[in-house]
C-alpha cells in the first residue's frame, strides 16, 4: 500500500491545500513512457488516467498484482460452503421427508445448488470486491473539478502524481513531467 | 478461399507483419535430427513390445478377455488423446487462431496418430472376434443365445452384428487417415515457401472435417467402448468420451512441449504465456469433464430405471467404487484446485506435473469404463482380483508406450514449427494480459 | 439527426453525412472486412475512426434525439406488452384453467415459452463471457446489447414459471422457507434448483452487464458535466419544467458510474474482476440451462429422459441467442448513423457461422436422440420419438427441423452467411425453430403418455397467445428503452481494440 498522505505540507497562493500536478497527454505511447519515467524516478502517490485499459500499463507503473482474485474465491468457497450446509440441514436434520424413495441426504441433488451459491457469492465478491479496492463509489475526487481532466473519458491521458507522496517536491516533480512531453501541466487543488 | 489477391489492398495495420527472421525460428531451434530422437523411439518402442506383448501373454496364461480389455484401455486412452488433437486442430483453424502457430506442428503430430490408434482398435476387436469369438464384446459371441438378453440382442442385431461393425470401423479409420493426412500435408507443404493460402485451404477442410470428424468419434465411441456392455446406452456417451480425451490430450501437448524444451528447442516460441494458455485449456477441459460426467451419471441415478442404472450400481457402489470416488477427485477437485493458480498454470515444472497426473487419471478413467465388463456377472471366485493387475499395467503401459515412441518418429520426422504459418508473429507475441 | 457535437464538420460526419475518413476496401471484400487471407486480420472498426469518434458515435446513440422510426415502434410494443400484462392480470384472477392446459398436458406453452426465453438470456451472457475468455476481440460489437437481451430475456422467461404456479400469491413457497408445518422445500427437485439458478443467474449477468456499462456510463456522466461547465442553453425537460437534461443525465449517469475516474490502477483490478466474472458466468450458463433440461431429463417420461439433455440445452440457447442478437442488430444497424462501423459485415458473418456450428451440434442431438431412442430397445420411448415425427405434432417436429437443422445449412455458402438479408431471415426461421423445439419436446412427450386412455391433444387458447405476443412486447420495449438511455457498446472496450491504443503503436517504423 501507498505511505499515507502528506498532502498538508504544500498549499498554493491563495491557501488552498495542492492535491498534486497534473500532466496531459495526447497517445497512450506517450502516456506509457511519461509512466515508466515516473516509475523510474520512484514515486509511490502517483496515478494516471486513461479512457481504457492500455496494456502492460501494470508493468509501466510498476504496480503489483491484484489480490482480488483471492477474494473472489474465498467468496465462491464460502457460498458453496453455505449451500452445503444448508441443504444438508434442511433436508437431512431439520425435517427429514421421504420423496421420491431417495435418501434424505445424498450429494447428488444437492451438486446444482452448491455450484450456483458458490458462484453467486463470487460474484458479488468479484463486483463489490472490485469497488471496495479501488475505494469507490466516491462522490467527489479534486481531478473531478478540473475541466480538462474530463476528457480523460474520452481520447485524453493523464499522470496526476499527488503531494502525498515523499517524493513530492512542487518544481522537481513539475520538471520530471515537463521532462515526458505532455501536451499540459497544472496544479491541482485539494 | 476467394478474394486472395485483392488483399494487396489491405491496410498496413492491418497485415500481420511476417515473422521471417525471427531469431526464435532459426534452424536449430526449431529442428531435431533423427538421431536425436532415436534412441528415445526405441526405448518407447522397446517398452511398448514389452508391455503389449507381456499383455498378450497373459492372455494365453490367465484370460483372454482380460488381456484384450487391459490393452483396450491403453488403446482408448491414446485413441481419445489422438482424436482430441484431430478436433481440436480443426477447431483452431476454423476460429482463425493465432497464438497456436507455434505449437500447431505438435498438435497435428498427435492427430495423425488418429487413424494407428483406430486400427489396433480395430486388431483387438479382430482378436476378440477371430480368436475368442466374441467375449470382451459379448454381442458378438454366442454366450446370450441361450438367456433372456437374446431379446436385446435381436432387437439391436441391426446395428449390432458383425460384418457391420468391422464395415463401420473402417470407415471410421479411413476418414481419420484422410482428415489428418490432409491437414498434415498442407502444413508440411508450407514449409518450404510461405503461402497463406494453404492456410485458407486447411481452413477449408476443417469447415467440413470437423463435422465427419466429430460424427465418426462419436459412433467409435458408441461402437468400442459403450457397446462393450450392449444393455447400456447413453446419448451423452460421444461428449463423455471426447471430453475425457481432452483433457488429457491438451496434457499431451504441454508434455511434448516441455521435452523439446527441455532439448533446447522451442526457446523463445513457446513461453510462460503459452503454457499458461494450455493450462486453461487444461483447467476449462476438467471442468468440462466434470460437467459432463457429473450430469451422465446423475440423470440416471434420479430415473432410476434398472436397465440404465445397472450400468452405475456396477460402478458406483460394488467393487469399482473406488475408482468413482478416485475420479471425482483425481480428475476433478484435484486439478480444479490446483490448476485455479496462475503460478501454476505458468510454471512449466508444475504444469508439467499435473500433465501426468492428467495422462494417469485419464487410463484410469478409461479402467472404470472398460474394465467392469471383463468379470461382470462372473462368480466372485473366478475374478482373479489384484492377482491379475500385472496385465493391466502391462496393457496400459504397453500402449502408452507405444503411443510415445510412435508420436516421438513423427516429431522427429520433420521441423518442430511450421515456421510459415503467416499468424507466427500473433504466436511469438502472445500475451495474456489480465 | 440533430447533433450536439460543437463542430458542424465533426457532427456531419459522425451523422453519416459528411466525409468519412475510408479505410482501403480489397476488392470483393464487402465493406473490407470479408477478407480471407489468413495473413490479414481485416479491421474491427471501419472508417478509421478515433478514439472521439467512438466516444460521440456511441454517446450519440443516447444524447441525440433518435430517428423518427422509435417513438412509433416503441408505442407499438409497450402497447403489446400491456396488452400481454392485461391477459397475466386476468390470468391470476380467473386462473390457469384458461390456457389450453388439460388433465394430461399439464405444461404446455408456459413452460415453452419459460424454456424459449431463458434459452435466449442464456446465450447473451455466453456470447459475451465465452468471448471475452477465447480473446476474440469483435466481441466488442455485440457484447453489450447481447448482456442487455439477456437481462430482458430473463425477466420474459421468470414471468412465466411464475404465473404458472397456479396461486401466483404463493410463490414465497419457492424460497428456501419453511411452510405452515415447518417443512423445508424439496431440495430434490429440479422446479427449486430452477429457482437458485435462475435467480443467480440474473443477478449474475445483470451485475456483469453493470460492471461492463460503468466506465461508460462515466463516460456520459462527463459529457453531460462539460456541456453543462461550458454554459449556454441546452434541451430542457419540459417547456414548463426548466431543468436541463444534461443535469439529469448528470445525476443518474453519476449516481450509477459510482465516481469511476478512469485511473489505471482502478482499471488494472477491473479488468481482473471482469474477467473472473467472465470465467465464472460462463459455467455458470452451462449449469443454469443445464438445471432447466434437468426439469425434464430427470424425470422417467418417454422423449425427456435422455442424457444428452443438458449440453444440447446449451447448444440450443447459444444458437437460439445468436439468432436473437441477429434479429436486434441487423435492424439496428440499418436505423443508426454509423453503427455500420462497429457492427461490420464479418461480425454479421462470424454469427452467421456460429448459427451454422450450433444449428448442427442441435441436429447432431436430435440424431443422436433418435439413434439412442432405437438402440436403446425400450418401447415407449421408441414410440414418443416415432410420434414426434409422425403423430398429431408431425408439423411441429418438421417445422422444427427444416428451421433449426436444415436453414442454417444455408451457410455454407459465402454469399449466404455474408447477406445481412439472408442472416435476418434465417434468424427468424431459427428463433421459430427453437419455439418449436421446446414445444415439440415438451407437449409431444406429455399428450402421447403411457397409457392410451390418457392420451389427449392441447389446443392453445387466446390467453396462450396473447401472454406470449406480450412477453414479446415487453423484450423489444425493454430494448428499446436499453438503446434510447444506456451505451449500446462498450465505448472503452472499442477505444482498447482500435490500433491506435496500443502503447507501442506507431513505433514499429521509427523506431523506439
Amino acid at each position: 500500500m501507498a505511505p499515507p498522505s502528506r498532502s498538508r505540507r504544500y498549499v498554493n497562493e491563495a491557501g488552498d491545500r495542492i492535491h498534486g500536478v497534473l500532466a496531459q497527454y495526447a497517445t497512450p505511447a506517450d502516456l506509457f513512457h511519461a509512466c515508466e519515467k515516473v516509475r523510474d524516478a520512484g514515486y509511490a502517490r502517483w496515478d494516471s488516467f486513461s479512457p481504457f485499459p492500455i496494456h502492460d500499463m501494470e508493468e509501466a507503473m510498476g504496480m503489483k498484482r491484484t489480490k482480488l482474485p483471492l477474494a473472489i474465491a474465498g467468496g465462491g468457497a464460502l457460498g458453496a460452503g453455505l449451500a452445503l450446509l444448508m441443504q444438508f440441514w434442511m433436508s437431512g436434520s431439520d425435517y427429514p421427508l421421504m420423496k421420491q424413495g431417495k435418501p434424505f441426504a445424498s450429494w447428488e441433488p444437492f451438486v446444482p445448488i452448491t455450484f450456483e451459491l458458490g458462484i453467486l457469492l463470487a460474484s458479488f465478491t468479484a463486483l463489490f470486491g472490485m469497488l471496495a479496492f479501488n475505494a469507490l463509489p466516491r462522490h467527489y475526487h479534486p481531478l473531478m473539478k478540473r475541466q480538462r481532466f474530463l476528457a480523460s473519458s474520452d481520447d485524453t491521458f493523464f499522470i496526476c502524481i499527488e503531494a502525498g507522496d515523499p517524493r513530492f517536491d512542487p518544481e522537481q516533480t513539475r520538471r520530471l513531467l515537463e521532462s515526458t512531453h505532455p501536451t499540459a501541466i497544472e496544479l491541482v487543488e485539494e | 478461399m476467394t478474394h486472395m489477391s485483392a488483399s494487396e489492398h489491405v491496410a498496413p495495420e492491418c497485415r500481420i507483419p511476417p515473422a521471417t527472421g525471427h531469431p526464435a525460428l532459426a534452424a536449430g531451434n526449431v529442428t531435431i535430427d533423427a538421431a536425436s530422437a532415436r534412441s528415445a523411439v526405441r526405448l518407447l518402442l522397446g517398452v511398448g513390445a514389452v508391455g503389449v506383448g507381456l499383455a498378450i501373454a497373459g492372455g494365453f496364461v490367465a484370460n483372454g478377455k482380460h488381456a484384450l480389455a487391459a490393452l483396450l484401455v491403453g488403446n482408448m486412452a491414446v485413441l481419445s488423446i489422438c482424436a482430441v488433437a484431430m478436433i481440436l486442430t480443426m477447431a483452431f483453424h476454423l476460429v482463425n487462431a493465432g497464438w497456436w502457430a507455434g505449437f500447431r506442428r505438435q498438435i497435428e503430430n498427435i492427430a495423425t496418430l488418429t487413424p494407428v490408434f483406430g486400427a489396433t482398435t480395430v486388431a483387438i476387436a479382430a482378436a476378440d472376434y477371430y480368436v475368442l469369438g466374441g467375449s470382451l464384446w459379448g454381442w458378438m459371441g454366442t454366450q446370450y443365445a441361450a438367456t433372456d438378453l437374446a431379446y436385446l440382442l435381436e432387437k439391436k442385431s441391426a446395428y449390432l452384428n458383425v460384418p457391420f461393425f468391422f464395415g463401420r470401423a473402417a470407415v471410421y479409420v479411413v476418414v481419420w487417415a484422410i482428415l489428418t493426412q490432409v491437414l498434415f500435408r498442407l502444413s508440411r507443404k508450407a514449409d518450404a515457401a510461405p503461402d497463406p493460402s494453404l492456410t485458407a485451404r486447411a481452413r477449408f477442410t476443417s469447415a467440413w472435417g470437423i463435422l465427419v470428424g466429430a460424427l465418426t468419434v462419436a459412433f467409435a465411441s458408441y461402437d468400442w467402448i459403450m457397446g462393450l456392455d450392449f444393455r447400456f446406452f447413453s446419448t451423452m456417451f460421444p461428449v463423455r468420451f471426447f471430453a475425457a480425451g481432452a483433457f488429457a490430450g491438451v496434457a499431451v501437448l504441454v508434455l511434448v512441449l516441455v521435452l523439446l524444451r527441455r532439448r533446447g528447442r522451442l526457446e523463445g516460441v513457446i513461453g510462460a504465456e503459452h503454457y499458461h494458455d494450455l493450462g486453461k485449456l487444461m483447467f476449462a477441459f476438467t471442468v468440462f469433464w466434470a460437467y459432463i460426467a457429473y450430469f451422465e451419471y446423475f440423470l440416471y441415478w434420479y430415473g432410476n430405471i434398472p436397465e440404465e442404472t445397472a450400468y452405475f450400481t456396477e460402478r458406483a457402489t460394488g467393487a469399482w467404487k473406488p475408482f468413482f470416488y478416485a475420479l471425482c477427485f483425481g480428475h476433478f477437485a484435484a486439478p480444479f484446485l490446483i490448476l485455479i493458480f496462475r503460478g501454476v498454470k505458468r510454471n512449466p515444472r508444475l504444469l508439467t506435473l499435473v500433465a501426468l497426473w492428467a495422462v494417469f487419471i485419464h487410463v484410469i478413467d478409461m479402467v472404470f469404463l472398460i474394465r467392469p465388463m471383463v468379470y461382470a456377472g462372473v462368480p466372485a471366485a473366478q475374478n482373479p482380483g489384484l492377482g491379475a493387475l500385472w496385465i493391466d499395467i502391462a496393457g496400459a503401459v504397453g500402449m502408452l508406450a507405444l503411443f510415445g515412441g510412435l508420436l516421438a518418429r513423427r516429431i522427429g520426422s520433420g521441423p518442430l514449427v511450421g515456421v510459415n504459418d503467416p499468424r507466427m508473429t500473433e504466436a511469438l507475441e502472445h500475451k495474456n494480459y489480465v | 439527426m440533430s447533433s450536439i457535437h460543437p463542430d458542424q464538420a465533426t457532427a456531419e460526419r459522425l451523422a453519416g453525412l459528411g466525409q468519412v475518413r475510408p479505410h482501403p476496401i480489397p476488392a470483393g471484400s464487402g465493406d473490407g472486412t470479408l477478407i480471407d487471407d489468413p495473413a490479414v486480420r481485416p479491421p474491427l472498426v471501419l472508417n478509421n475512426r478515433s478514439f472521439r469518434d467512438v466516444t460521440d458515435i456511441v454517446c450519440g446513440y443516447v444524447e441525440n434525439k433518435p430517428g423518427k422510426w422509435w417513438m412509433p415502434t416503441f408505442m407499438m410494443t409497450a402497447t403489446i406488452a400491456g396488452i400481454g400484462g392485461l391477459f397475466i392480470l386476468y390470468l391470476v384472477i380467473t386462473g390457469i384453467g384458461t390456457w389450453g392446459l388439460n388433465n394430461q398436458v399439464g405444461w404446455a406453452w408456459d413452460i415453452t415459452n419459460f424454456v424459449f426465453w431463458i434459452g435466449i438470456g442464456h446465450a447473451g451472457t455466453l456470447i459475451s463471457a465465452i468471448l471475452c475468455l477465447f480473446k476474440q476481440k469483435w466481441r466488442t460489437a455485440v457484447n453489450r446489447s447481447a448482456e442487455a437481451m439477456t437481462i430482458f430475456a430473463v425477466i420474459c422467461a421468470a414471468t412465466f414459471p411464475g404465473i404458472h404456479i397456479g396461486r401466483q400469491w404463493m410463490a414465497w413457497f419457492l424460497l428456501p422457507l419453511p411452510n405452515s408445518n415447518w417443512i423445508w422445500p424439496n431440495f430434490q427437485s429440479p422446479l427449486l434448483w430452477d429457482v437458485f439458478a435462475i435467480s443467480t443467474y440474473g443477478t449474475v449477468s445483470a451485475m456483469f452487464w453493470y460492471m461492463g456499462m460503468i466506465p461508460d456510463l462515466a463516460t456520459l456522466r462527463d459529457r453531460a458535466d462539460r456541456r453543462l461547465r461550458a454554459g449556454g442553453e441546452g434541451p430542457v425537460l419540459l417547456p414548463f419544467l426548466p431543468i436541463r437534461i444534461d443535469r439529469i443525465r448528470g445525476y443518474v449517469y453519476g449516481f450509477l458510474a459510482m465516481g469511476w475516474r478512469f485511473s489505471n490502477r482502478h482499471w488494472h483490478r477491473y479488468e481482473a474482476a471482469y474477467l473472473l466474472l467472465a470465467g465464472m458466468s460462463t459455467p455458470l450458463v452451462l449449469s443454469v440451462h443445464s438445471i432447466v433440461s434437468t426439469d425434464f431429463a430427470t424425470s422417467i417420461l418417454p422423449g425427456w429422459h435422455t442424457t444428452i439433455f443438458p449440453p444440447y440445452f446449451v447448444a440450443g440457447a447459444i444458437f437460439g441467442g445468436f439468432a436473437m442478437v441477429l434479429l436486434l442488430l441487423i435492424p439496428a444497424r440499418e436505423l443508426y448513423p454509423n453503427m455500420k462501423d462497429l457492427v461490420t459485415k464479418r461480425h454479421i458473418e462470424n454469427m452467421a457461422k456460429i448459427l451454422l456450428v450450433t444449428g448442427s451440434m442441435v441436429g447432431f442431438a436430435y440424431a443422436m436422440e433418435f439413434f439412442i431412442a432405437w438402440y436403446g430397445a425400450n418401447a415407449y420411448e421408441q414410440f414418443a420419438f416415432i410420434n414426434r415425427a409422425t403423430g398429431p405434432y408431425w408439423w411441429a417436429y418438421w417445422t422444427m427441423i427444416s428451421c433449426n437443422v436444415l436453414s442454417p445449412q444455408l451457410f455454407w455458402m459465402k454469399r449466404m452467411r455474408t447477406s445481412a438479408g439472408v442472416v435476418f431471415f434465417v434468424s427468424v426461421l431459427i428463433t421459430i425453430g427453437m419455439w418449436f423445439e421446446r414445444f415439440v419436446i415438451i407437449t409431444t412427450s406429455l399428450n402421447r403418455s403411457f397409457l392410451p386412455g390418457e392420451w389427449h391433444m392441447f389446443f392453445a387458447t387466446p390467453v396462450d397467445v396473447m401472454i406470449f405476443v406480450g412477453s414479446f412486447g415487453i423484450f423489444v420495449t425493454l430494448f428499446l428503452l436499453f438503446l434510447r438511455f444506456l451505451p449500446a457498446f462498450p465505448i472503452a472496450e472499442i477505444k482498447a481494440i482500435l490500433p491506435q491504443a496500443s502503447p507501442h503503436h506507431g513505433h514499429a517504423k521509427g523506431g523506439h
